[in-house]
């Protein structure tokens, strides 16, 4: 039986006696943030540092661990998404906070070719006051709304110019295209009939 | 080169274990192998088959197909890696691996998801086509084909297909392959998802030239219970597979299959049913 005796709920943090032994137990709850720790320790903790002393029972860590995740959950903030806490602060940003969303969308989202969350950012960011006073911005936005585009019509013609052009079929993959015909293989690629 | 692709419908059934034991028993009988492994999405034939230098890093399918085809590196190099085949061969041919890709890296997936962004690895069909064309990634899959052909000169390839229903299974099975090593449970539904897979097969184009596929049933009787014996179990598999198919085209040409025999795992003893049967199947594909 492990029995808790003093928490911290909004932490996670919590003393735990099992078989007569006190241990500090604390997120991520792995065994190597599990510490042995003295009367003392759990005393100035209560005293001191704002633990609050309890006498609840549990039969297994799992259910002791779910109880202390418990308490972190209902003590945080409600979650929000990304893109949810996205929209609620974009209507303040500033000329000077748009100009960093640009550079992430420049430096992370469009060469990780994630054009479509890329987009709908762009688009919003687009509808701003701040933007419309600004005309850099605007330009810069209206650039890369432009890369967007190019960049998906590329990956969606990425197929079709492959199983078209025989001749940039040779280049791409010339073993296969010497040993099968170039036309023949873009042919069979098309799913078209010979002639 | 002979390409032989080891498929089978459902998962579990035994099919890299089946490819392992293969490609160790024609390199130590003197055939040199390279083992590929085309289950992108549930890769693990380096595990049966490790590379003796111990990493997949860098080295793989999905590395090699996105440095072709997103990264426009035309000489890609390829790196396969060789694999340790103890036994009593005196003088064992080489047996190399190319693994799907370090499937535990974050580069992995995030490769495969860029083919994925550009449908090279699914098909469709579209007005004006004559049939339904394998994804445009087969393109990439034969010059990889073509690639180990001309770099290692092996007188195997062995492919890892994907089970189920995919596009990529019908490149692994129905492009790559000369033959297909079809792995089947002896039980309804593996034996139905079978049946539509042949049919299937039978209905998809072969690369320009490329002759029919050869398909070598084996039968695993993992579940098999009396009161059938093995030779009926056999028979009606083949009956059961041969049958049913709406287009004549599609009927597979069947014959009848090796009988795999319980995989007893890796416990201590004499050679298993098992490894003879494994034996037997590499000698047939010799």
């Amino acid at each position: 039986m492990l029995r808790v005796v003093a928490v911290a709920s909004s932490d996670g943090w919590a003393f735990v006696e099992d078989g007569g032994r006190l241990f500090l137990v604390r997120p991520p709850f792995t065994a190597a943030s599990k510490a042995e720790v003295s009367d003392a320790v759990v005393a100035r903790a209560v005293s001191e540092h704002g633990f609050n002393a309890t006498d609840r029972e549990f039969g297994s860590w799992g259910e002791l661990i779910g109880f202390l995740e418990e308490g972190i959950t209902s003590h945080a903030a409600p979650a929000l998404s990304r893109f949810e806490r996205l929209q609620r602060m974009l209507p303040h940003a500033t000329a000077e906070v748009v100009d960093l969303y640009l550079d992430r969308i420049e430096s992370e989202l469009l060469p990780q070719g994630q054009w479509r969350p890329a987009r709908l950012l762009l688009e919003r960011l687009l509808a701003l006051d701040s933007v419309g006073v600004r005309p850099e911005l605007l330009k810069r936005i209206v650039a890369l709304l432009g890369d967007c585009t190019a960049a998906e019509t590329t990956a969606m013609d990425a197929r079709e110019e492959l199983v078209h052009d025989p001749d940039l079929l040779a280049e791409r993959v010339p073993l296969a295209a010497a040993k099968y015909g170039a036309t023949a293989l873009a042919r069979y690629l098309r799913g078209t009939a010979p002639g | 080169m002979r390409t032989i692709t080891f498929y089978s419908y459902r998962g579990g059934s035994g099919r890299t274990r089946v490819l392992s034991e293969v490609a160790k028993h024609l390199a130590r009988g003197g055939q040199s192998v390279v083992a590929m492994d085309l289950d992108l999405r549930a890769p693990g034939l380096h595990y049966s088959l490790p590379p003796i230098d111990g990493t997949c890093a860098g080295r793989g399918v999905v590395d090699w197909v996105w440095s072709l085809a997103e990264a426009d590196q035309r000489t890609a190099e390829l790196n396969l890696g060789l694999v340790d085949t103890p036994g009593d061969a005196d003088s064992p041919a080489p047996l190399y691996v190319l693994p799907a890709g370090d499937a535990l890296s974050h580069s992995y997936w995030h490769r495969l998801a860029a083919l994925d962004r550009h449908h090279l690895l699914c098909s469709g069909q579209s007005a004006g086509q004559a049939w339904t064309p394998p994804p445009p990634g087969a393109a990439y899959l034969l010059e990889l084909q073509q690639r180990i052909e001309q770099q290692h000169r092996p007188h195997f390839l062995l492919v890892s297909s994907p089970g189920g229903v995919t596009d990529l299974g019908a490149v692994a099975t129905s492009v790559l392959a000369d033959t297909v090593v079809c792995l089947v449970p002896n039980t309804q539904e593996g034996l139905a998802g079978t049946r539509v897979v042949l049919w299937h097969m039978g209905s998809l184009r072969r690369p320009p030239g490329a002759g029919p596929v050869e398909i070598v049933l084996v039968l695993c009787l993992q579940d098999h219970r009396p009161p059938h014996s093995e030779q009926e179990a056999a028979a009606n598999a083949v009956q059961y597979l041969s049958d049913g198919a709406i287009s004549l085209a599609q009927s597979p040409e069947l014959r009848p299959p090796l009988v795999l025999h319980v995989d007893p795992g890796d416990g201590p003893g004499e050679v298993s049913p098992y490894l003879e049967d494994c034996r037997e199947l590499a000698r047939r594909l010799m």
